[in-house]
């Protein structure tokens, strides 16, 4: 087993047995214990499956590679216009924006439309 | 782009996965080679060759259209 493999399996143990410990012994919010297990379950069987699915062949190749960040950065671009959108959205006063819904929207935005890209490189093959 | 990686995987009775292994990389990038979708830098493109005992040229086939 890859060294990367090994590590983000324990890193998903970590993160599940930390939201764990904190929902028992720890007076915190019960939020940040479920987004703690949650995030270690899936980082955990993501890895889990991962590994099991690639057999011995690679996880990465170049095609995978020029893919992934070609989707990054036709992610990049579309943000680039959804800023712009937000901005003169903003400026005209045609909705309210604060801080905490911009950065939200860009977050989620950026996240789902560079594995969107990368999704449908992948199905094509290749990008030209 | 046109190749003929399949008929010479063929001749040396080699399985998607068996050459994908060979050289290094998914068996869907070479699912991809094989129908011409994806074109493969010149590195791997080196590398599928010597693996299936050709030359590049034997294997890639380039028309006019390719370079417009």
């Amino acid at each position: 087993m890859e060294k990367i493999y090994r590590y983000k399996l324990v890193l998903g143990i970590i993160i599940m047995l930390s939201g764990i410990i904190s929902a028992a012994f720890l007076e915190v919010e019960a939020s940040i214990s479920i987004i703690l297990i949650s995030m270690g379950l899936v980082i955990f069987v993501m890895t889990a499956l991962r590994l099991f699915r690639r057999g011995e062949l690679p996880d990465r190749d170049e095609r995978t590679k020029k893919l992934a960040a070609y989707g990054i950065t036709y992610s990049w671009l579309l943000t680039l216009v959804l800023i712009m959108v937000l901005y003169w959205v903003e400026f005209f006063k045609l909705a309210e924006l604060t801080a905490e819904v911009i950065l939200g929207i860009l977050l989620f935005f950026m996240i789902i439309s560079a594995n969107v890209f990368r999704w449908y490189f992948m199905q094509k093959g290749d990008i030209e | 782009m046109k190749t003929r990686i399949k008929e010479f995987r063929a001749r040396h009775d080699l399985t998607q996965e068996a050459l994908a292994k060979i050289v290094g990389v998914r068996r869907e990038t070479v699912v991809f080679l094989e129908k011409g979708k994806y074109n493969p830098s010149l590195k791997l493109a080196y590398r599928i060759a010597r693996a299936l005992d050709t030359t590049l040229d034997e294997l890639f086939i380039f028309e006019d259209s390719d370079f417009e």
